[in-house]
């Protein structure tokens, strides 16, 4: 970026194994996530092709339920998650103005410890069969499998766990001190505030999750009996644990969805979001209820009639916020010059899309009904339109916002709509069936039902919608490799952006900001504009910027732990020790090894201010 | 000017005397909380040391002792009342809030059914 070298550039592969920078290490968990969201989908493939007819053989029962359970668990935590951290670090800290993260050391520990998970846990394949117990792990399923998959499964989770609990506390920090001059709270864009919101969610959530896996892992390894009724266990243990961790979960997921549609249909409305201090409100609502509704994951666990009144209660009260926010999308819209590119297309179907799997939720919400709807395929499908319909819609409709941002390359449009239709069409024929599926009384998780019970052409249906999808992130994928072609370098702000991130030249520059921005109110790049301004006002004069170093460490920190999972899993007490050893050296070595990191000089900013690089 | 400065002095003065007597206060409080948190820990010791207290009713006493220490603890020595600890305190009551919806729910959920 610069003529003058201040110090020394690593060369590829070493820099991304080294790199502190935000803005790279969203690109790496992008990557990793994009991976595993391919190998989920995989696992899901062979699911509806063993389910396109009745009786089908293509999978064993057995593979089945390891399928079943790795389609839920890798798209949840190693897919869904990662690229939510994908977005957050790309576009939070050019968001509020500032050059980094609060902590860019612990950033790149947070990406790595993640990705070691992820491998660890797929790397359960290779070695005798993945876990089967399904992605909620109940026990006793989970504590009396047979095989070491289980164990993969809660040490994989243990350790990506450790590395998305890092991640939300620096972005927790990150939001409440490293905000631009003028940027208030009642400022910030609202995908800063709902990933705020989910970096308080997980603060909270994690530390149920991480002490859930520490249980059943003793149960596994040294016949603890938490969960054993027969030594004054309570297998609903393990249920309340980790229900008071996966529902905040789902909505960890779906907020920075959320905040990503908001800003693709207030950018594309060319109107300010429609009840902004609203929308604020009802995120952090929604937020606050998500700890308090828990047990409607287990009406038919024999809780009694008053908890699941109080908890259907609680969970009805959140469609209200929800409610509230799919308005003001609706009012943003309303008299704005809508422009549909092909963000804007997924971010309008996610809306009826989103509406339609919250109303299945109030549905499961009646504790009476729910003793219907459990574990059928009704289930399966309101879960699908929440997670896919919501999740994924809202991440696709950021992927094609914040592309020229992070890769500094447009995805082509047409091709773009291609994928939007082929995936959304896809998607409404895979799971609609799915609800009446449920209904006619098909329990979710079984490899196969017999003929003769109206369940064939449903089931069809639902596969070939599942091609259909398969074939629109096919497209996805040849798109982003034709964006490798220099012709689609975005102009300057490709879609008249309305947030802070726009108002950084192509490509963005190592630190962000020449000079961190004065921020005069909502939308604040809009505000300049309006105001006749092409750029931001300053709010300091130029200087030298202050960058951290690069460092392997995070790396190894995350190999050592890995390392000492194998030790764990094979009970070999010294391929544990070996592997801790490596994590706590790392730790040693980074606690005594003075890193002051270094300056980019005036000189070299004034530079490229010149040239119009930064 | 010379009235400006004159007008301003006795403000300042009086600014820096305000100061010394809060640093004051607080060292009084230091203080306090310093003999009273040695007291509270004796007092637990006691409690469960000798025969003459119940251990049912020590253990619930011993548990009121300590939330009256964690309150010494975060508002005399780590400066919660001062200005600029909002965040902590919201990330402290929230967290401690879910913390207690949890053990509560569990608690009733599990142990009295």
């Amino acid at each position: 970026m610069s003529t003058l070298a201040s110090h020394s550039k690593k060369s590829g592969l070493m820099d991304w194994l080294t790199t502190v920078d935000h803005k790279k290490i969203g690109i790496l968990y992008l990557v990793a996530g994009g991976l595993f969201f391919i190998i989920g989908g995989i696992e899901a493939m062979f699911m509806r092709i063993q389910l396109f007819k009745p009786e089908n053989d293509f999978v064993s029962a057995d593979m089945f339920n390891q399928l079943l359970t790795m389609h839920g668990t890798t798209m949840i935590f190693f897919a869904a998650m990662p690229l939510i951290f994908a977005f957050m670090n790309a576009v939070v800290p050019l968001q509020i103005g500032a050059r980094d993260v609060a902590f860019p050391f612990v950033n790149a520990l947070g990406f790595w410890l993640f990705f070691f998970g992820g491998v660890m846990l797929n790397a359960s394949w290779l070695l005798g069969g993945a876990p089967d117990a399904g992605w909620t792990g109940y026990a006793p399923l989970s504590t009396t499998s047979l095989g070491s998959g289980v164990d993969f499964y809660v040490l994989g989770l243990q350790i990506s766990g450790a590395g998305t609990l890092i991640g939300g506390i620096n972005f927790l920090v990150t939001i409440i001190n490293m905000r631009a001059p003028g940027m208030s709270f009642m400022r910030m864009p609202l995908f800063t505030w709902t990933s705020f919101v989910t970096s308080g969610l997980i603060l909270f959530a994690f530390p149920p999750l991480t002490i859930g896996l520490f249980m059943l892992m003793f149960e596994r390894v040294f016949d603890a009996n938490f969960f054993n009724p027969d030594n004054g266990g309570n297998i609903l243990i393990w249920e309340h644990i980790f229900w008071i961790f996966g529902h905040p979960e789902v909505y960890i997921l779906i907020l920075p969805s959320f905040g990503a549609i908001s800003e693709v249909v207030s950018t594309f409305s060319k109107k300010r979001l429609f009840g902004y201090s609203a929308m604020v409100f009802a995120t952090v609502l929604i937020g606050f209820l998500g700890f308090m509704v828990w047990v409607h994951h287990m009406f038919t666990a024999g809780l009694g009639p008053i908890a699941n009144s109080i908890f259907a209660v609680a969970t009805m009260a959140i469609a209200v916020p929800t409610g509230v926010k799919i308005f003001n999308w609706l009012f943003t819209m309303w008299g704005g010059k809508i422009v549909f590119s092909t963000a804007m297309l997924w971010a309008v179907g996610f809306i009826p899309t989103f509406v339609m799997g919250g109303v299945t939720g109030v549905m499961l919400a009646i504790p009476s009904a729910d003793y219907q709807f459990h574990d059928s395929y009704f289930v399966v499908a309101h879960f699908h339109y929440v997670i896919v319909g919501g999740v994924v819609l809202g991440l696709f409709a950021g992927l094609y916002y914040w592309y020229p941002r992070m890769f500094n390359r447009v995805l082509n449009e047409t091709l773009g709509k291609i994928h939007f239709w082929t995936f959304f069409i896809g998607f409404h024929l895979t799971f609609f069936p799915q609800h009446f599926l449920g209904l006619m009384g098909m329990p979710r998780r079984v490899f196969t039902y017999l003929s003769g019970q109206d369940l064939d052409d449903l089931n069809l249906i639902s596969t070939v919608g599942a091609l259909l999808m398969a074939v629109g992130t096919i497209v996805l994928f040849i798109n982003v490799i034709i964006s490798t072609s220099k012709k689609y370098a975005p102009s300057e702000d490709p879609w008249n952006g309305r947030t802070l991130e726009w108002a950084i030249p192509f490509p963005t520059p190592e630190y962000n900001f020449a000079q961190t921005p004065l921020v005069r109110g909502l939308d604040p790049f809009w505000l300049e504009k309006m105001a006749g301004n092409k750029k931001m006002t300053p709010a300091e004069p130029v200087g030298d910027i202050h960058m951290p170093n690069g460092s392997i460490l995070p790396l190894f920190m995350s190999i050592g732990l890995f390392v000492a999972a194998f030790g764990a899993i094979y009970k070999s007490i010294l391929v544990g020790v070996i592997g801790l050893a490596i994590t706590f050296l790392c730790m040693f070595l980074r606690s005594v090894i003075d890193d002051h990191g270094y300056h980019i000089h005036k000189k070299e900013v004034e530079e490229d201010m010149k040239e119009g690089r930064s | 000017m010379a009235d400006h400065t004159k007008t301003e002095q006795p403000v300042h003065r009086n600014e820096a005397l305000h100061r010394k007597i809060a640093i004051k206060e607080e060292r009084k409080y230091h203080n306090v909380s310093f003999i009273m948190m040695i007291l509270l820990t004796l007092i637990a010791f006691y409690a469960i040391w000798s025969d003459k207290v119940s251990s049912s009713f020590a253990i619930l006493f011993i548990l009121v002792l300590a939330v009256i220490q964690v309150f010494f603890q975060l508002y005399i020595w780590m400066h919660l009342s001062h200005k600029g600890h909002d965040f902590p305190l919201w990330g402290m009551i929230s967290g401690i809030l879910i913390a207690a919806i949890t053990v509560a729910g569990i608690a009733g959920l599990i142990w009295t059914s």
